[in-house]
């Protein structure tokens, strides 16, 4: 008798938890708290995340924290990636999926001083160029084998104070990030010449949202979910931007990250343009920006195997 | 100025109020221009004062700064020599650490990293670090997986630009929130040239943000410190510290001369600058000068109101003043005039009583010797002239008043002389005559006459006497009285040179004054038509024929009677036509003038004469005279207008109207 009440109990117990608690996940933005995640930020500050049935935790984030570095993508749901970085580690047998690609296109660029009157890629021969050392350098160190250029790449981890100081002669940059940071730094714009990689055959979108082919396998409609929650959020993020910057600036303090709202503000700004592409669908990896990328990185040695589109991108609004 | 004339053109305004609001203008204008000046002038004073003041607060500053990181950057060198002298062993170069760390109190930490192998060929990172927490030195190896210190600022930046460094402002890496700068230098193989390591020294910057922020002028006058990127590092607000650069306020605030502001500060300028911004309290002035070891920069700010709030309580003051004084000159100036011109008021109210003809107003004593007390004796002086001048009038008025009646008189008389009545006792059917005399306003010297000589002749007379008035006219009425001797009598021997002779003599005999007549004397005969003529000095006649022609009888037989005792005995003879007609006058008809002085003249005469040649005499001479009269407009008439005309119509066709 007592074994039949106690089981009645676990049963309703179970029974309520499973219809009305939240699916917990986590997420791990690959890099720091800015405005570049700011979407993600914004679902789970607005609800957004609680309204598809989840409860997403969003993990620090940053140097000392970051994918497959720091923390495995067995460790952690769903994160986000360059696809270019994600590419690579597909190749290195980690078996993750693009569940939903964001940026539409290259944030890319070189820039350099006007005095050193860079504004051609050969140009660059015998130059002192700045790249990220560790991470995001498949692409500028592809882009300068490809046209051959002789020139002397230093190792950069994350500041411009190498570049402002003239210790570099160029540097790759992102639009919506470090442009923004020389522009703050007190250099105006007309004082400084960029070469954009879209203008050069190399458009390659960056951030998407990945998860373990694991996880994509065993529950597909909690990734589902999660995208189709994270695409609310940035559509949400876009339309207030005054909220979503606010929410980004409160994570970023809490971590402890020096920034201001007029650089968040430009990073917002900048984002959407990467996102919002006229012809492009928000959160679909297209197949010819998935080839263009897996090609370079192969004619570059980046990767061995050209993977196939459907096995890596899953697209999962489309289906 | 301008408002000056605007108000002496007003007429309806008073003296009172012209005077008031002239020297108010002025004074406000005056008191105006040099508060403005003054205002201005001790702006720029205090201005000037200021900021020689802020300079030399900011550079005390800057130069204490400079000073101590110069302490710091000496440190460096010191252990710069030892260290490129030779090679050290892992506890030679701890020691050396620990002792730089423990003796130097502004030292937080030192680190000697190394390049890649160049510690020893088996060890590719080697970064021993000594760092100071409480007086307690701990020692560690900076380079583990985890910190790849060759790709940091402090590290890289000293190594590409190859010259020591101060690196931008950072936090403490054990937490806490010690805001710290890092002092990098390139240590290099004395023989080879090449980079060995960087040995850097860690500095906290509290000394510094208590330095700057200790910095105060005015109320809310405030300092603040920016890095070589512009970062802030101390300010007031404390989130603004390392978050926000003066470039990120300036683009959220979308304040471009900030940024301005900024670019100069970065690039070790110094200034002193005017700034509008609801940032800083409204318009606001900075001060900002560089330190020169690692190009950051001091700025400081202070809000303008603050920096005149004392000029501006004596301005208040001064207009105060200024305002009352003014006010109080008004009102006197006000009382003053009003005073002044209160007997003139009251004299030009009794002058416009004297106006309407109370002469005998009393005017008010003289109170003073002044202009106005001169104008009222003036006008005492005036309305006793005024007086007088009436009184005369007056007599003169009465005296002109009886001289016109006389005169009136006179003319009447003289009038009398002339005949009116133009019915004839005989040969009326054969001929008709008609005259007429218009005199001008005074008596004139014009006659005309006419009469029978004997049977068949009648003689026609037309004179002018020299001269106007009561004398012409007395020689007028003698002219005519001695022609009565020849009418009505049987003179068949007489001929006009006679009558003219006769007249000569008598008048020239009894004419003291040397007056004289011109006189146009004819006789026709009825019977033969013969026309004798005599011209004494007289204008010329007209025979105006039937077929409208117009002969002139333009021979002068002698000069004016009167004149001197000579004979006259020529004489002139024409046949009149049937209807021909005789016409005569006196030189008031050629010489009547228009309002634009032209003269009637003879051809005006001659036209009208054809004109009416034809028509009853009457007629025509009444026509004349409305044409001379229409000529003349509203000129007055200068001269006696006369004219005496004879008809001839032997087949006695003539209207007995007449």
């Amino acid at each position: 008798m007592k074994k039949k009440i106690l089981f009645l109990i676990l049963s309703m117990i179970i029974s309520i938890t499973f219809f009305c608690e939240l699916q917990t996940v986590t997420f791990l933005a690959q890099w720091q708290p800015q405005a570049q995640f700011a979407g993600y930020y914004y679902a789970k500050e607005k609800g957004i995340y609680e309204k598809y049935g989840l409860d997403v935790k969003i993990l620090e984030s940053g140097p000392g924290k970051l994918i497959f570095k720091n923390i495995l993508p067995n460790e952690v749901d769903f994160f986000t990636l360059f696809l270019s970085g994600a590419a690579t580690k597909y190749d290195e047998d980690y078996k993750i999926v693009n569940l939903a690609q964001l940026s539409q296109r290259s944030a890319l660029l070189f820039v350099s001083k006007k005095s050193e009157n860079i504004l051609k890629p050969s140009d660059l021969n015998d130059k002192k160029i700045g790249i990220w050392y560790a991470d995001f350098n498949e692409l500028p160190l592809s882009f300068i084998r490809d046209h051959d250029l002789y020139t002397k790449i230093i190792g950069i981890r994350s500041s411009i104070n190498l570049f402002l100081m003239d210790g570099i002669d160029a540097m790759a940059v992102m639009q919506y990030n470090e442009l923004d940071q020389i522009y703050q730094s007190g250099i105006d714009f007309d004082e400084i010449n960029t070469m954009y990689f879209y203008d050069y055959d190399y458009d390659i979108p960056e951030d998407g949202i990945y998860c373990s082919g694991e996880l994509y396998e065993k529950n597909p409609d909690i990734c589902r979910k999660f995208v189709e929650a994270s695409l609310e959020g940035w559509t949400e993020a876009f339309k207030n931007k005054d909220t979503a910057i606010d929410i980004v600036v409160k994570y970023m303090k809490e971590s402890h990250i020096a920034t201001n709202k007029a650089h968040q503000e430009w990073m917002l700004n900048e984002i959407e343009k990467l996102f919002i592409i006229p012809g492009k669908k928000l959160g679909i990896l297209n197949e010819e920006d998935y080839k263009r990328c897996i090609g370079i990185l192969a004619d570059n040695y980046f990767i061995e195997k050209r993977i196939g589109f459907d096995e890596f991108a899953k697209n999962i609004i489309e289906n | 100025m301008n408002l000056l004339k605007t108000l002496s053109r007003i007429k309806n305004i008073s003296i009172t109020y012209k005077i008031t609001i002239s020297i108010l203008i002025l004074s406000v204008t005056i008191f105006g221009i040099a508060f403005l000046y003054n205002y201005e002038v001790s702006k720029n004073l205090l201005l000037k004062n200021v900021e020689e003041n802020t300079r030399n607060i900011v550079n005390s500053a800057v130069n204490k700064s400079e000073g101590f990181f110069l302490s710091v950057e000496k440190i460096a060198q010191n252990i710069n020599y030892i260290l490129e002298d030779r090679n050290f062993s892992e506890s030679e170069i701890y020691e050396l650490l620990r002792k730089i760390v423990g003796n130097n109190e502004e030292v937080s930490g030192s680190c000697l990293a190394f390049e890649p192998f160049e510690f020893d060929d088996n060890t590719a990172f080697y970064a021993p670090y000594c760092h100071k927490k409480e007086e307690e030195i701990f020692y560690s190896n900076l380079a583990n997986s985890d910190y790849d210190y060759p790709l940091w600022d402090w590290y890289q930046i000293p190594k590409m630009l190859g010259r020591a460094v101060w690196s931008e402002p950072y936090y403490d890496e054990g937490g806490g929130n010690m805001l710290m700068t890092t002092y990098s230098v390139p240590l290099y193989d004395p023989e080879t040239n090449e980079l060995k390591a960087v040995f850097t020294l860690d500095l906290s910057l509290e000394w510094l943000n208590e330095l700057v922020s200790s910095i105060k002028i005015f109320d809310s006058g405030y300092a603040f410190l920016l890095s070589r990127n512009g970062t802030i590092i101390t300010h007031p607000h404390t989130e603004y510290i390392m978050n926000e650069s003066i470039f990120s306020l300036a683009a959220e605030h979308d304040y471009p001369h900030l940024r301005e502001i900024g670019q100069k500060m970065i690039n070790s300028e110094q200034g002193f600058i005017k700034i509008d911004s609801v940032l800083y309290n409204g318009i606001s002035w900075v001060y900002y000068a560089p330190l020169s070891n690692n190009n950051w920069s001091i700025g400081f700010i202070f809000p303008e109101k603050e920096l005149y709030s004392d000029l501006n309580e004596l301005t208040i003051s001064i207009t105060i003043i200024i305002l009352t004084g003014i006010a109080i000159t008004t009102v006197v100036i006000f009382l003053i005039t009003k005073r002044l011109t209160k007997p003139i008021i009251k004299l030009s109210k009794l002058t416009e009583e004297i106006g309407k003809g109370n002469l005998d107003v009393q005017l008010p004593e003289s109170q003073s010797k002044d202009e106005v007390g001169k104008l009222r004796d003036s006008f005492s002086q005036m309305q006793d002239s005024l007086k007088q001048y009436i009184k005369n009038l007056e007599i003169t008025l009465s005296e002109k008043k009886r001289m016109e009646t006389e005169l009136n008189i006179s003319r009447d008389i003289q009038l009398g002389f002339i005949p009116t009545d133009f019915s004839l006792k005989r040969h009326s059917e054969k001929i008709q005559v008609y005259g007429s005399m218009e005199p001008a306003k005074e008596v004139g010297g014009d006659l005309y006459d006419f009469f029978f000589l004997d049977e068949n002749r009648i003689c026609l007379v037309i004179g002018d006497v020299s001269g106007k008035g009561i004398p012409a006219a007395l020689f007028m009425a003698v002219t005519t009285s001695l022609l009565n001797e020849y009418r009505d009598s049987d003179n068949q021997d007489i001929t006009v040179d006679k009558i003219a002779q006769r007249l000569n003599r008598n008048l020239y005999a009894r004419n003291p004054e040397n007056y004289f007549v011109t006189m146009f004397i004819c006789t026709f005969n009825v019977n033969t038509g013969e026309l004798e003529y005599c011209n004494c000095g007289h204008n010329k006649s007209y025979i105006i024929s039937n077929d409208g022609t117009l002969k002139t009888l333009d021979e002068v037989h002698g000069i004016p009677l009167g004149v001197a005792p000579m004979d006259y005995g020529l004489s002139g003879k024409i046949v009149l036509q049937p209807e021909d007609k005789v016409f005569l006058y006196t030189d008031g008809i050629v010489e009547a003038f228009n309002e634009n002085g032209e003269l009637y003249a003879e051809d005006k005469l001659e036209t009208q004469l054809k004109k009416t040649g034809f028509s009853e005499l009457k007629e025509m001479i009444k026509s004349i005279s409305k044409n001379i009269a229409e000529f003349a407009g509203n000129e007055p008439q200068s001269d006696d207008i006369t004219m005496l005309a004879l008809s001839y119509i032997p087949d006695g066709k003539v209207n007995e109207n007449d």
